[in-house]
């Protein structure tokens, strides 16, 4: 027996003990003249058997940990009523409010001398904080753009908007 | 009917993903479910401990949910959840320095339909011993063994979870299988 057809059928017994092999005829009859790769099948076979499961409840546990996880995340943090939080924004206002954002630092970088801070545009006054940064559905608005940005570009930006508005309350 | 509840089986991993994604919590609930006996094996596999492999577990599928608009689909999700998951074991490991060998409960094995009693009981002891004797093999082998047997997955997955390549995977796996061999004989 070549060992380089032992060697196909050997890497394709776990597939054909699962009965998964879309056409198992090749398998079948090299196995038929191959004692040793019969044997490497009933180990296959064993181990297949023996197989271990998770305990009956993890996967619930783990469910429930995962949506609380999920839900604290997006509620975090809970300073809006209950029920604002649970208010679905639409993608395309979280793009205008990120970009709404955005202007501000820009506007702020090139206004330090004068801290007034930019009109801020109605749409993005209605949202939440939480809406924009930390919302669940992946859009994460503004996100691109801020990863274009270094660390130290992060900072300062973050700064100025913190001189804005102290600034502004100032 | 839900679908997702009514079909899970036949709804695809990346459907369930696109959906959870969208906040479906039924479809990351079928995710769960579908997947939590291979990830516990994974784990259980690095860290020997039930309880640990719990915990490596729950933080495996929490850190994957929460990264999920990171998974762009590439490898199958499995494959990407075990990657995450014995990631997690290693970590695991790293921090507590240990390593037990301790004895793992395993599912009872199933006989096959017609083998009369008598033989039954017997493939279940060789189950057990072969099952146990896995446990013996180095880690990159058993991992290759079990991933390749238990979940079904291609070399090259196996190389994505275990950090090696897929020629490193099918060797290592070529090599427990025939090590296991010599310690069953």
């Amino acid at each position: 027996m070549s060992e380089s057809k032992c060697g196909e059928v050997r890497e394709l017994l776990p597939l054909y003990a699962e009965g998964v092999l879309g056409d198992p005829s090749g398998v079948v009859e090299h196995l038929a003249v191959c004692g040793d790769c019969r044997a490497e099948l009933d180990l296959v076979r064993a181990l297949a058997q023996s197989r271990p499961l998770a305990p009956a409840d993890l996967a619930s546990v783990v469910s429930a940990s995962v949506q609380a996880d999920l839900a604290d995340i997006r509620v975090r943090p809970t300073t809006a009523p209950a029920t604002a939080r649970r208010t679905v924004t639409p993608w395309w206002q979280l793009t205008a409010a990120a970009v709404a954002a955005l202007a501000l630092g820009v506007g702020v970088t090139s206004n330090l001398g004068s801290p007034e801070l930019l009109p801020v545009p109605e749409y993005a006054s209605e949202l939440e904080e939480e809406d924009l940064w930390l919302s669940g559905d992946g859009l994460l608005a503004g996100a691109p753009a801020l990863d274009a940005l270094s660390d130290e570009a992060l900072a300062q930006l973050l700064d100025e908007l913190e001189f804005a508005v102290d600034g502004g309350a100032a | 009917m839900n679908d997702v509840e009514g079909n899970a089986k036949e709804v695809a991993d990346a459907e369930l993903v696109a959906r959870a994604r969208d906040g479906d919590t039924r479809a990351l609930d079928a995710l769960v479910r579908r997947h939590t006996d291979a990830a516990f094996r994974v784990a259980l596999s690095y860290v020997k401990e039930e309880d640990t492999a719990r915990d490596v577990v729950q933080d495996a599928f929490l850190k994957a949910f929460r990264s999920l608009d990171k998974f762009r689909g590439d490898a199958a999700f499995k494959t990407w959840l075990m990657t995450i998951t014995a990631n997690e074991a290693r970590g695991v490991l790293r921090k507590v320095k240990r390593w037990k060998e301790q004895p793992i409960e395993h599912a009872a094995p199933v006989p096959d339909d017609g083998v009369d009693p008598a033989r039954a009981a017997v493939l279940a002891d060789e189950a057990a011993r072969a099952r146990s004797l896995l446990e013996r093999l180095p880690e990159k082998q058993r991992l290759s063994v079990s991933l390749r047997v238990d979940e079904g997955l291609s070399f090259r997955e196996i190389g994505a979870v275990i950090g090696s390549s897929e020629g490193a995977a099918r060797v290592n796996y070529f090599h427990g299988i025939r090590r296991l061999r010599e310690l069953m004989e």
